[in-house]
């Protein structure tokens, strides 16, 4: 990906960065402790987006939501969540993976 | 101006594995060294309406069949965007965050894999019609976004 034209999608530090876990550590005080629930990516990611997440649906705690994001996403016909498959290649010490979702693309 | 609410970002150490990481890590120890009044928040993977890592994986998904993908086993525990938005506006209004390290964090931890995946369904699901709705604070922060697909 770094060497494709134009700026680069993924670079090697950007690989370097993801052998430490980017996951909170609990040690800290996070999200709650400033009074806000954290929004489940699920609930943000329900709506058809012409290929970007939508922002409908989602609310942030302790501030009123914008009539906009006050509607909960209403499932979209077809839009059932069918599972895609992940393949895995290793060459050499390198771990490569290949989605494919459901509609096999 | 004294008051600094400082981006940083998940596991950061000064022997972290990559530039990105040690180099957020400086920063941090800069800016707690400079006697401003300094908060650090340290967001995970930043998502929202216009990432640049569940989207682009999104739209790679689109282009090719198959998708090489390196780190697959990787964790992450995205945050929405406005939420990390919320939490840089809270800091603002409350001066006992000065001198603190928040930690943003999505409620769920995934893979690389499972996220990748889930950036394919949501892509195949998706219709034409757009139905994003950013707030004005997301379409702010989301370019400071901790993506990795930005550094």
């Amino acid at each position: 990906m770094e060497c494709l034209p134009g700026e680069p999608l993924m670079s090697r530090d950007n690989v370097d960065s993801m052998r430490v876990p980017n996951v909170a550590s609990g040690h800290l005080p996070g999200l709650a402790d400033l009074g806000i629930q954290a929004t489940a990516l699920e609930a943000v990611a329900a709506g058809p987006t012409s290929g970007r997440l939508s922002t409908a649906g989602a609310t942030t705690a302790g501030a009123p939501a914008p009539a906009a994001s006050r509607r909960r996403p209403r499932p979209q016909a077809g839009a059932g969540i069918e599972e895609g498959f992940v393949m895995q290649l290793v060459i050499g010490n390198k771990n490569y993976s290949s989605c494919v979702d459901a509609a096999g693309v | 101006m004294r008051r600094v609410v400082h981006v940083s970002a998940l596991g950061v150490s000064l022997d972290g594995p990559s530039n990105y990481l040690r180099s957020k890590a400086e920063g941090e120890a800069v800016l707690m060294g400079s006697g401003l009044d300094v908060t650090v928040l340290r967001p995970s993977v930043i998502f929202g309406s216009e990432d640049r890592f569940l989207n682009l994986f999104a739209k790679l998904q689109a282009l090719a069949p198959v998708m090489p993908l390196a780190g697959s086993q990787a964790r992450f525990q995205p945050v929405w965007v406005e939420d990390v938005a919320s939490a840089v506006v809270r800091c603002l209004d409350r001066p006992g965050t000065i001198g603190k390290i928040y930690e943003c964090a999505g409620p769920t931890p995934y893979t690389l894999s499972e996220l990748v995946r889930l950036a394919g369904r949501c892509r195949a699901t998706s219709g034409r019609r757009s139905r994003c709705r950013p707030s004005p604070a997301g379409c702010r922060l989301w370019r400071w976004s901790a993506c990795p697909a930005s550094r």
